[in-house]
């Protein structure tokens, strides 16, 4: 090439040339990472090569992945574009939207023909199982989300799914397909919770609200409830089936974490939110000790851990503290408490699950969770469950109750319901 | 491949910058070319033998239209020799066979996939018949690559331009990366000479580098937020009633704004690219939404396409020079044509055909009552029109066109506006506000008055300043935000 001596002329050639040699170089150079804490994922790796591969422009798409996911300064990128709709005055970012007293809001839609699917298949796994067995008690809560109980804090006209809509059509499916199960909707007892003085809806400004988030039903950084919002449904659902909740006063109340920042602050990186407070509610009277058996791999149901507390302080010290609650998602898991009952709970989930389990386990001695994104609806017995074949090829059996427990978005979008009709009881 | 991605910007233009720079002058066409197969084999691995296989047939084409004409003149002289011009006018009967050969060709492949399942599934639906769609995807930028080779056989044979002797440079000519998945659509004769010989410059790359980020940004920054808020509109509507008049009309100013800075922000890239590597490619778009009729907006919109379909159909047809009725006729053919080629759908033809009508409404009489109206009320009838064109032209089919047109006039039965639309509109009032300046020359006035006053360097070290930042602005919506279309996979 030849040079010119003139730098107005030739200064951003070099820029240019600098920036995306720079750039590439560096990226080249810069060390892989399997997982973004901060965006709490797994990142791409390296895409396989091969003839086929590349023949259907499958390595092509997961090389764009992988480039995108091992970016140097990745999350400071983030950050800046975080920054940037901000600086038009956006109220979301794409991803979620940007609610008052600190509050993120998941940006989300619901499909109906997956709803219907997802009705569906719980319905049929629900009849077959009352065939088998009518004093089954089959119930279903499907719990709201943050946007659905605290509109108020949504920017005004954020246009949502309607979650009220979804729960109603919920009910009416099961009810006229499954006569004797029992629905939960617990929207209006949060809602109610959330708009009570001393509740949710503070006239006072987020700062005064209680450092321990009494009364908060929702994290604002997190699309997770609360134990306080998970408690109020519990209660409503112990009563609709039946059972005496423990009463609030029965529990003491304990801040574990006031660092929480969850998933919602990982869709916008850079927005600067205040942490979360983490609470658990202790029984007064402890409930006797408790076994937990957990699978932490479905296709090895020789690969399993015993613990006896259903909170695992070591998540408090990383990005994802949820965990704290059960550990977080594993495949299955098997809680046998001091409960003398009989009754013997199988539990299918999502993550809003985890920190209710604890009041759960207050009215059963024995329960099998399961997460059907992880365990496909494979059921294997405990270690000593007699119901079982040692050799882990049949499933427990005697249940006495079965429960579905899933917050309303990820009811309608989880396609590993379809792993119900893999799930055998025996 | 795209040009707003992480791939081309960080793996493949370093490479392919630093290959062509090491490449000794006689070479640098081969690594352009090669590129330029990496680049389209990208995005598609299979359909890139379909344009080697349409290189190579239109080269061999041009070399035996050549020697046609050459034999024709019987002069015995080598007077066709080389890269100088040969001067025929189509005298050569040989020649002509082998040109209509040659546009046959071209016209089958470009017809075969693009429009075979459109006529396809037209012919069975007006005679009842069951044939089976081929069910071909569309070879990427099938339609540019295409018009680009036509270009060199026509003007070969009307002796326009020489005739090209070397595969690798007429293979970098027509699938030369820049500009080939969105145009512009580069005439052979534009840059025949350049292919042989170009000079390359800082200077002259220090141009493209600022016009290739100013495209980046339009087309990631501005093109692609836009394109959220066209869809976040149209799926306002819950199932069954339509979307509300106020969520249309964000919609579709929308995506007004989405396909004038998205295309045209390929469009600089493409130049700014091409400036990298020492072409000049011509200039695709200039301000078209500043326009005062429909007649300015075609001058200024897509110039290169509207041009390509005068110099080789509307003037062939006989253009003006045979009458009104007959230039009105080719109008209308040419309109057609130009909405076709946007796509095998009847929306696109409605859309070109609307613009036809309007065109020709203005030669006969709109345009001499538009002279006495003022600037303000022509800027508006005309942005009128083109606002609610792109109503058609965004439809994925004619059914849906005519919904949005419905949705738009407030006929659908959808409401008058809801919280979808009453929400965008708060959200993204700035964003509009800055897209709109941003669709007039103003910015760039601007920027010349201000370092008009700049010493030289000074001026030069904030132009530096301002593409690293818009570079890396970009880079950050690239890495955040998987939402990154691409508009013209139906051309």
């Amino acid at each position: 090439m030849k040079k010119k001596c003139d730098p107005c002329a030739v200064l951003p050639a070099l820029v240019f040339i600098a920036l995306i040699a720079g750039i590439s170089l560096w990226n080249i150079l810069l060390p892989r990472k399997d997982f973004s804490e901060m965006e709490n994922r797994s990142l791409a790796a390296f895409p396989q090569l091969s003839f086929e591969q590349i023949r259907s422009g499958k390595w092509m798409s997961e090389f764009d992945d992988y480039a995108s996911d091992q970016f140097l300064f990745r999350d400071g990128f983030m950050k800046i574009k975080t920054a940037a709709d901000l600086s038009l005055l956006r109220q979301d970012n794409g991803r979620v939207y940007f609610g008052k007293d600190g509050y993120l809001f998941p940006i989300s839609q619901i499909d109906e023909t997956q709803e219907t699917a997802a009705l569906k298949l719980v319905s049929d796994f629900a009849a077959k199982a009352l065939e088998r067995d009518p004093r089954l008690r089959l119930s279903v809560l499907l719990a709201p989300t943050a946007q659905s109980v605290l509109s108020d804090k949504l920017p005004p006209h954020a246009p949502v799914s309607d979650e009220p809509a979804a729960l109603r059509r919920a009910a009416d499916f099961l009810h006229a397909a499954v006569p004797g199960l029992i629905f939960t909707d617990p929207l209006a007892q949060l809602r109610s919770a959330a708009s009570a003085p001393g509740g949710e809806d503070p006239a006072g400004e987020y700062e005064d609200e209680p450092a321990d988030g009494e009364g908060q039903l929702y994290y604002r950084t997190d699309h997770h409830w609360t134990t306080d919002g998970a408690y109020l449904a519990y209660r409503q659902w112990a009563q609709d089936n039946g059972f005496t909740p423990a009463s609030r006063d029965s529990f003491q109340r304990e801040t574990v974490s006031h660092s929480f920042l969850g998933t919602n602050q990982a869709k916008a990186p850079g927005y600067t939110v205040l942490p979360d407070p983490i609470a658990v509610y202790t029984p007064k009277e402890p409930a006797g000790p408790c076994r937990i058996t957990v699978w932490k791999d479905a296709a090895d149901p020789a690969e399993i851990e015993i613990r006896d507390s259903f909170y695992d302080p070591a998540f408090l010290k990383t990005k994802d503290q949820y965990a704290y609650f059960l550990g977080g998602n594993d495949p299955q898991m098997h809680v046998e408490t001091s409960v003398k009952n009989g009754r013997k709970l199988l539990l299918i989930k999502d993550s809003y699950a985890n920190c209710m389990v604890p009041f759960l386990a207050l009215h059963f001695e024995e329960i099998y969770i399961t997460d059907l994104r992880y365990s496909h609806g494979k059921l294997l017995p405990a270690p000593g469950d007699g119901t079982g074949d040692a050799a882990g090829g049949v499933s427990p059996a005697g249940f006495t109750d079965v429960m579905f427990l899933y917050n309303i978005e990820s009811f309608s979008s989880d396609k590993n319901l379809a792993y119900l009709t893999q799930l055998k009881l025996n | 491949m795209i040009f707003s991605s992480l791939v081309f910007l960080f793996y493949f233009l370093p490479v392919v910058l630093a290959l062509y720079t090491l490449a000794p002058r006689r070479g640098k066409n081969a690594v352009l070319f090669a590129a330029s197969l990496l680049f389209y084999a990208w995005g598609e691995p299979v359909y890139v033998f379909l344009m080697l296989f349409s290189i190579l047939a239109n080269y061999l084409l041009g070399l035996s239209i050549h020697r046609a004409l050459a034999g024709g003149t019987k002069t015995g002289l080598n007077a066709a020799e080389g890269a100088e011009t040969t001067g025929h006018q189509g005298t050569s009967p040989a020649a002509r066979r082998r040109l209509i050969l040659a546009c046959a060709l071209n016209l089958a492949l470009l017809g075969f996939f693009k429009y075979a399942g459109f006529f396809i599934a037209n012919l069975n639906l007006a005679l009842g018949l069951h044939i089976a769609d081929p069910d071909l995807p569309l070879p990427l930028g099938i339609s540019f690559y295409t018009f680009q080779a036509m270009s060199y056989i026509i003007d070969l044979y009307r002796g326009k331009v020489a005739v090209q002797k070397s595969f690798v440079a007429f293979g970098t000519y027509v699938a030369l990366f820049p500009q080939l998945i969105a145009g512009p659509i580069v005439r052979f004769q534009t840059i025949a000479e350049e292919l042989t010989l170009r000079s390359h410059s800082l200077a002259g790359f220090s141009q493209g580098a600022l016009r290739f980020t100013a495209g980046l940004g339009k087309k990631v920054l501005l093109a692609n937020s836009a394109g959220a808020v066209f869809e976040q509109a149209m799926q306002s509507g819950g199932a069954g009633s339509g979307i509300s008049v106020l969520s249309a009309w964000i919609g579709v100013l929308a995506f007004t704004m989405q396909i004038y800075f998205d295309f045209s922000g390929y469009s600089d890239m493409a130049i700014g690219l091409g400036r990298m590597f020492g072409f000049h490619f011509p200039e695709n778009f200039n301000y078209p939404y500043i326009s005062q009729s429909i007649t300015e907006f075609w001058r200024r919109w897509h110039i290169t396409l509207s041009s390509w379909f005068r110099e080789y159909v509307y003037i062939p047809l006989g253009g003006n020079r045979r009458g009104t009725l007959l230039q009105l006729r080719n109008i209308a053919a040419v309109w057609a044509l130009t909405g076709i080629w946007h796509g095998a759908s009847w929306n696109f033809l409605v859309w070109g055909v609307y613009f036809g009508v309007l065109l020709i409404a203005e030669k006969l009489f709109l345009l001499q009552a538009l002279q006495r109206a003022p600037a303000l009320l022509r800027h508006v009838y005309t942005m009128f029109f083109v606002i609610v064109s792109w109503a058609v032209f965004s439809a994925d089919d004619l059914s849906g066109a005519a919904a949005f047109l419905a949705s738009l006039s407030g006929l659908s039965g959808g409401p008058l506006s809801d919280g979808t639309g009453l929400y965008l509109l708060q959200n993204h009032a700035l964003f509009f506000l800055l897209l709109m300046i941003g669709s007039t020359p103003l910015p760039r006035r601007l920027w010349i008055r201000v370092s008009g006053g700049l010493p030289q360097t000074a001026a030069g070290l904030v132009r530096s300043a301002g593409m690293a930042a818009v570079l890396l602005l970009s880079v950050a919506y690239l890495v955040s935000s998987s939402y990154n279309p691409f508009l013209y996979f139906r051309f």
